[in-house]
């Protein structure tokens, strides 16, 4: 997902849940930081790297692409990207190496999405922010895996988008070309991709990059045939998967704001979205690049405040400012904090489930592959 | 109407799609073994292997006239080899994408498959030096031109599927 998702429709979402103006604008910084919290923003703020939540184009192209170099991509990737939805998913005659990517295929409702919401539970806003993120990614990055693998993120020339038209829809054949000076083109289905490496472990075949920022639009509708599925088809209806992401989102920061101790999976909240679902509905489905101006105007109008635009450099001096011991209070530091936890809960549950991409698993768990 | 209701899963369409798929592979790997034919006569020139000049004019008269016509057949017969492929490449490629149907790739594709195994005789023609300096180069060339062969073969047997499935889902 894109900013227009993770900042305005997140505040929204906060909102919605019950958060002040002030709390909302904390969870949907955070949950925008997400995207942008590089080792060259974290050099610059002297912080540590380890609690990089994302890495740049130019970052991965230095990257290196041997196991270690793999175990830092996917640890980054897969927490706060892909989260993996089963990872002790099966597939037929697949040996080790295989399964260890196949069980990094993202999808929402998963255990681990469970886990990420009860973390947060009882922490700060930013941790909030950060699960809201990882929750909104599960819905638009389905189908494809936190790591570099082509055997589960190629994409080929079987690639439609289906336009609504009356009660039906057109079938449009998408094209993918590697130009990135150019914005993608809406109308002639013509879209920036990564380009075709037939490496196994190149960086062109992270998440993905193979289909572009094709489905992190929310208008997009498309049928593929993903690499992972042996030829079968499968359909993504953003509209559709969007607004179960923000119904999620509602429910999510409910619970995380009430005394249950147990997050429920496939729980969308209906009281407090239903009388948005129409507006919310006409947002997602506009064919449109990007969406924040409508976000934006949703979630004024929901709290009557005005929402700041996205600043990245709001709370750095802040940080800098702040003497050894005072960082971990300050904004970036409890995102940080925040960061760390989370992709230690998923590195180690991949790990535990005896998949090698983030670690070398300490425990080898016999019977589930 | 619900976006879902376009996927099509059942056995017969995902096995044409694996079936077209091969064809666009095998398509494009023949298109580079033509290049690569065509490459290796040239590096065999370049490494000294093969004294282009020598090679054609054996048993014939060296005047200007027949260079020249030699030269001209040497290159009328690269051009062709690498069309042949070219075409054979692209008529597959077209077909596995739905794009177009042709059938004379078949034919050609099979002239093809005919000369590469016959081509496998001058690997055991003489007898083979085993510890000879070229005995490595003679492996990997007898591997590709295996790997050859195969891609040919693929060729065929995914179109004869690919045309037998179309008529079987009533497309023809």
């Amino acid at each position: 997902m894109q900013e227009d998702f993770h900042y305005y429709a997140t505040y929204a979402a906060a909102y919605l849940a019950g958060y002040s103006h002030e709390e909302a604008m904390e969870i949907c910084y955070s949950a925008q930081f997400v995207d942008l919290c590089s080792v060259t923003l974290l050099s610059k703020l002297k912080a540590p790297k380890s609690v990089a939540t994302t890495q740049f184009q130019l970052e991965l192209m230095d990257h290196r692409t041997d196991l270690v170099g793999l175990q830092d991509i996917t640890k980054i990737w897969a927490a706060f990207h892909f989260l993996p939805k089963d990872l002790y998913a099966t597939k037929k005659w697949a040996g080790k190496r295989y399964l260890s990517k196949y069980r990094l295929i993202c999808g929402p409702n998963g255990e681990l999405l469970k886990k990420t919401v009860e973390l947060a539970k009882g922490r700060s806003l930013q941790s909030v922010g950060i699960a809201m993120h990882v929750l909104a990614d599960t819905w638009a990055h389905t189908y494809f895996a936190g790591t570099p693998s082509l055997v589960i993120n190629n994409t080929n020339y079987d690639f439609y988008e289906l336009i609504p038209e009356g009660d039906g829809f057109i079938k449009r054949k998408i094209r993918f070309r590697h130009k990135t000076s150019e914005p993608d083109d809406i109308e002639n289905g013509l879209y920036t991709g990564s380009l075709f490496q037939s490496s196994e472990n190149s960086i062109m075949n992270l998440g993905h990059g193979r289909a572009g920022h094709f489905p992190d639009y929310s208008f997009a509708r498309y049928r593929y045939l993903p690499a992972w599925a042996d030829y079968r088809q499968v359909v993504k209806d953003n509209p559709s998967d969007y607004m179960k992401a923000f119904r999620q989102m509602v429910y999510a920061m409910k619970f995380i704001r009430s005394d249950d101790e147990n997050f429920e999976l496939e729980r969308y909240d209906t009281e407090s979205v239903d009388p948005y679902e129409a507006r919310i509905k006409e947002i997602l489905e506009k064919r449109q690049l990007n969406a924040c101006a409508d976000w934006k105007a949703f979630g004024e109008e929901l709290s009557g405040q005005t929402i700041e635009d996205f600043d990245i450099e709001k709370y750095q001096q802040e940080y800098k400012d702040a003497q050894k011991g005072g960082k971990a209070r300050t904004f970036l530091g409890k995102f940080f904090y925040g960061a760390l936890s989370h992709k230690e809960m998923v590195s180690t549950n991949i790990k535990l489930s005896g998949n090698y991409l983030t670690g070398i698993p300490d425990v080898k768990r016999r019977g589930k592959g | 109407m619900d976006a879902k209701s376009f996927e099509y899963n059942d056995k017969l369409d995902m096995r044409y799609r694996k079936i077209s798929n091969g064809l666009v592979v095998s398509g494009m790997g023949i298109i580079f073994f033509g290049l690569w034919s065509v490459i290796k006569v040239f590096a065999e020139m370049a490494f000294g292997e093969l004294d282009l000049m020598e090679f054609l004019m054996r048993d014939l008269e060296d005047t200007p006239q027949m260079r020249a016509l030699m030269y001209a057949i040497f290159v009328a017969v690269i051009l062709f080899v690498i069309l042949l492929h070219y075409y054979i490449g692209r008529c597959a490629i077209q077909v596995g994408t739905g794009r177009k149907k042709h059938y004379l790739y078949l034919l050609l594709a099979a002239f093809l498959l005919y000369l590469d195994i016959t081509g496998f005789e001058q690997y055991f023609a003489s007898e083979i030096d085993v510890y000879g300096t070229q005995f490595d180069v003679t492996v990997a060339s007898f591997l590709v031109d295996v790997a050859n062969c195969a891609t040919v073969l693929n060729l065929i047997i995914s179109s004869i599927i690919y045309y037998s499935l179309k008529k079987i889902a009533g497309e023809e």
